[in-house]
């Protein structure tokens, strides 16, 4: 019996993302429904160190539009996720070029640190905010590689397949991207 | 070739501690995506993809007929270019024609080559 999901009751978590790729691929979009709720967060994350957090959702909805417009061109033997956060990252790269010509990176940081004063810990505020700082710090290519493994824990060899740069450029810019934030840390005061 | 070490566990501990805590989505997030999907034309997707199937059958229907054409094209090629195996009469007067014209030229060439050679030192 064939069991209809709606909005409520989704397919089994069980179903890989290929069959729901070929669902999506004969017009299901129940099936992407699914991608969807499986990949948001971590796309939401991704996009979120990397672009400007005030528009996020329309960020978000971006990287959706353009894997489902593109699932045609995907190959089969690829993942699905790792495609996806190519996505991602282009998302990421326009809405940069495009943010520097808008809003300087100073006034989103500020609008940024002045919505969380609900936080409880000062020392921790504060420590969020050099994080945020020093991710800005960084060059976008450093920054992007600092997210995708130290914080979204993707392994090299997948960012390589992300960025289309050999694991040895990998390794390189997480090494430099992390001599460089944690040159900065120490420039305000962090000893680690 | 430099190493990079893999781990810098302080830092990485750090910053994943202090990250910033990702805002969540609008709760219409995932029904605006949707309806976006729908307002697409004739939902691009299926539509490329059936496209781009029915190209590849179409292009792989191609490929059997367009195999026996260079075939009996490369057969009717030699066919034409190599000549044909030539007679035996043929053969016979090509072979005295060849005879004759050698016997004139190696007749005409002794009593040709030396007069003039000579006929000069003689002159000195």
């Amino acid at each position: 019996m064939l069991v209809v999901p709606t909005a409520s009751s989704d397919r089994p978590e069980g179903e890989s993302d290929h069959h729901l790729v070929q669902l999506c691929l004969q017009g299901d979009t129940r099936g992407f429904r699914l991608l969807y709720r499986r990949h948001q967060q971590r796309v939401r994350s991704i996009l979120y160190q990397l672009c400007d957090p005030s528009s996020l959702d329309d960020l978000v909805q971006e990287v959706f539009l353009r894997a489902w417009k593109g699932l045609p061109k995907f190959r089969q033997t690829a993942q699905f996720s790792t495609w996806l956060y190519r996505i991602a990252w282009n998302v990421a790269s326009d809405q940069r070029r495009a943010a520097a010509q808008g809003r300087t990176r100073l006034q989103i940081l500020t609008s940024q640190t002045s919505t969380q004063h609900d936080d409880p810990g000062v020392m921790h505020l504060h420590y969020q905010d050099l994080v945020k700082r020093g991710l800005v710090h960084l060059s976008f290519d450093h920054r992007t590689v600092l997210v995708l493994h130290d914080l979204e824990e993707v392994p090299q060899k997948e960012i390589a397949e992300i960025l289309n740069i050999p694991t040895g450029t990998v390794k390189s810019r997480l090494f430099h991207a992390r001599a460089a934030m944690r040159q900065f840390l120490q420039k305000e005061g962090v000893q680690i | 070739m430099s190493q990079f070490p893999d781990d810098d566990h302080e830092l990485v501990n750090f910053l994943r501690q202090h990250r910033s805590p990702v805002p969540p989505p609008s709760p219409a997030a995932e029904d605006r995506l949707i309806a976006a999907i729908n307002a697409l034309p004739q939902s691009d997707t299926v539509v490329e993809f059936r496209r781009s199937r029915r190209e590849r059958r179409s292009t792989i229907w191609l490929i059997p007929p367009a195999i026996a054409a260079g075939l009996v094209a490369t057969l009717i090629g030699y066919r034409a270019l190599v000549p044909a195996k030539p007679s035996n009469a043929d053969l016979a007067s090509l072979e005295a024609f060849v005879e004759s014209n050698w016997q004139s030229t190696v007749n005409n060439t002794n009593s040709d080559d030396e007069a003039p050679l000579f006929g000069d030192v003689a002159t000195n």
